[in-house]
């Protein structure tokens, strides 16, 4: 029993839901899928606003967008057809590493996206897709995951803020992609974790995007790396070269369950994996 | 407060705190085949079907179950009459302490429920939120196995 806890409600609605919040004044926590927020209760909690039923399990697909719902669970998103296809199959396979099958069954699309931890899997794939958030509060906004994650999302929300669905644009015909999560084992949290979007026209890179998880303690976009790549031919060298680059371009924070010498070389390593697979292989 | 749920093919009305978790409210309801290992879902020995997901029950708000189905290993056979699943586990020696076991079936059945003709890989990705620390896996593999036949063959 969580003995912090005093409060619990379900609200009908967005707005009901953001005046629960707002009476609470920090005090009352959003639950989503339960997997953090009852684990990690923060102390001055006392009570949950449950977003369970505000119909935000959905995945819907409009006008080349792709849109999320933010209760929808990890292990829905991997069983969708359409957001299995999308982007060569990216999300897919950043969801089937998620946890466990139990785990997933819980987890929400929401929860993993605000909740973000050093080794979180979601938001790196998210991040090197055309993402925007949607966030229900006091006011509505549509944000770019990319200003969303300048800072930790949970300090960049307020505590009557919600986030509603999650909308990526389809990146379109031509475009490969790469997701390598590197843990001990496939349940275990990512040691380290790459997400790379490419497209190649005629031997050439005209696009790509490079994120990272578990390097620092928020994913990020490796603008850098993508700059030394876009608009050049491909070739085993142009690899080469941006996997030496990665770990100069790139700084690594301490991470208890790595060295800083195998974090760099893992960096290096998933790097021309990642390349390789997206950029040599067409099919 | 109150709430409603539907335990194994049964409506119950149960009262609970605010802060209660669904695993606690489960086993104090008599569901005692439900076990608490780690508390932070990771071990999978508390799983239950949520309106038929499979899930942690120790990362579930009791309160934010209410109005939901759940099935536990008591709902699917009993010792007179054990669900195939159940036999399976027995026949193939896939049981020691059995402290995992009702998990384990859980898991299984939610994936032969979505898949009934799984691969060995799709079993160990079936499985992957449940730990054993006694009997090791090749047996709860075979078990799965083998009730995978048995319900192709019937
Ligand atoms: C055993 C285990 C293994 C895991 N392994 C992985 C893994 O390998 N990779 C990975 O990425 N994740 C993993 N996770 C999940 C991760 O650690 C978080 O628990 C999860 O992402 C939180 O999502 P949730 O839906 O359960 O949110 P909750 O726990 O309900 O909420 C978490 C926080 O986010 C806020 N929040 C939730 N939804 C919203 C919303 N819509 N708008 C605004 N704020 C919101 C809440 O206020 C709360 O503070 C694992 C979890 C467990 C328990
Ligand atoms: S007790 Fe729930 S996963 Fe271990
Ligand atoms: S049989 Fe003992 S833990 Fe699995």
């Amino acid at each position: 029993m969580l003995t912090n806890i005093k409060y619990y409600s379900c609200p009908q609605s967005i707005n009901e839901a953001v005046r629960e919040l707002t009476k609470g004044r920090g005090r009352y926590s959003i639950l989503a899928g339960g997997t953090s927020s009852l684990i990690h209760t923060h102390p001055r909690c006392l009570g949950f606003v449950s977003l369970k039923d505000l119909g935000l399990g959905y995945i819907r697909q409009a006008k080349g967008m792709l849109r999320i719902g933010a209760m929808t669970r990890i292990q829905e998103i991997l069983e969708d057809k359409r957001a299995g296809r999308l982007a060569g199959g990216l999300l897919y396979k950043a969801c089937s590493c998620l946890g466990s099958t139990l785990n997933r069954s819980l987890i929400t699309a929401g929860g993993n996206m605000t909740q973000i931890f050093r080794w979180s899997d979601f938001p790196v794939a998210l991040l090197v897709l055309d993402t925007k958030i949607t966030v229900a509060g006091p006011s509505r906004m549509t944000v770019p995951l990319i200003d969303l994650l300048k800072k930790h999302p949970k300090t960049k929300l307020k505590y009557n803020q919600i986030i509603t669905e999650i909308g990526i644009r389809d990146p379109g015909k031509g475009y490969r992609s790469e997701f390598i999560k590197f843990s001990r084992t496939n349940f275990d949290l990512a040691i380290l974790s790459i997400a790379v979007l490419a497209c190649v026209n005629q031997g050439r890179c005209t696009d790509i995007r490079i994120a990272y998880g578990a390097v620092q303690p928020l994913c990020f976009r490796a603008y850098g790396l993508e700059e030394l790549i876009k608009g050049q031919r491909i070739s085993e060298e142009l690899i080469q070269k941006a996997g030496e680059e990665s770990t100069r371009l790139i700084s690594c924070s301490r991470d208890l369950r790595v060295s800083p010498e195998y974090q760099r070389s893992l960096l290096k390593t998933l790097t021309l994996r990642a390349l390789k697979k997206v950029l040599l292989n067409p099919k | 407060m109150h709430i409603h749920l539907t335990i194994n093919g049964q409506k119950k009305r149960i009262e609970v705190r605010p802060g209660d978790i669904l695993l606690d409210v489960l086993r104090k309801e008599g569901y005692q085949s439900i076990k608490k290992g780690c508390g932070l879902g990771e071990c999978g020995a508390c799983a239950v079907l949520l309106d038929n997901r499979p899930v942690n029950s120790c990362l579930v708000l009791a309160a934010d179950a209410d109005g939901s189905e759940i099935t536990t290993a008591e709902g699917l056979g009993t010792p007179d009459k054990p669900h195939f699943l159940q036999e399976a586990f027995v026949k193939a020696g896939a049981v020691q302490c059995g402290y995992c076991t009702p998990g384990m079936i859980i898991s299984a059945k939610a994936l032969l429920d979505r898949n009934p003709r799984p691969s060995t890989e799709e079993i160990k990705k079936g499985l992957d939120g449940n730990y054993c620390r006694c009997t090791g896996y090749v047996k709860i593999i075979d078990a799965v196995r083998q009730a995978a036949l048995k319900l192709k063959r019937s």
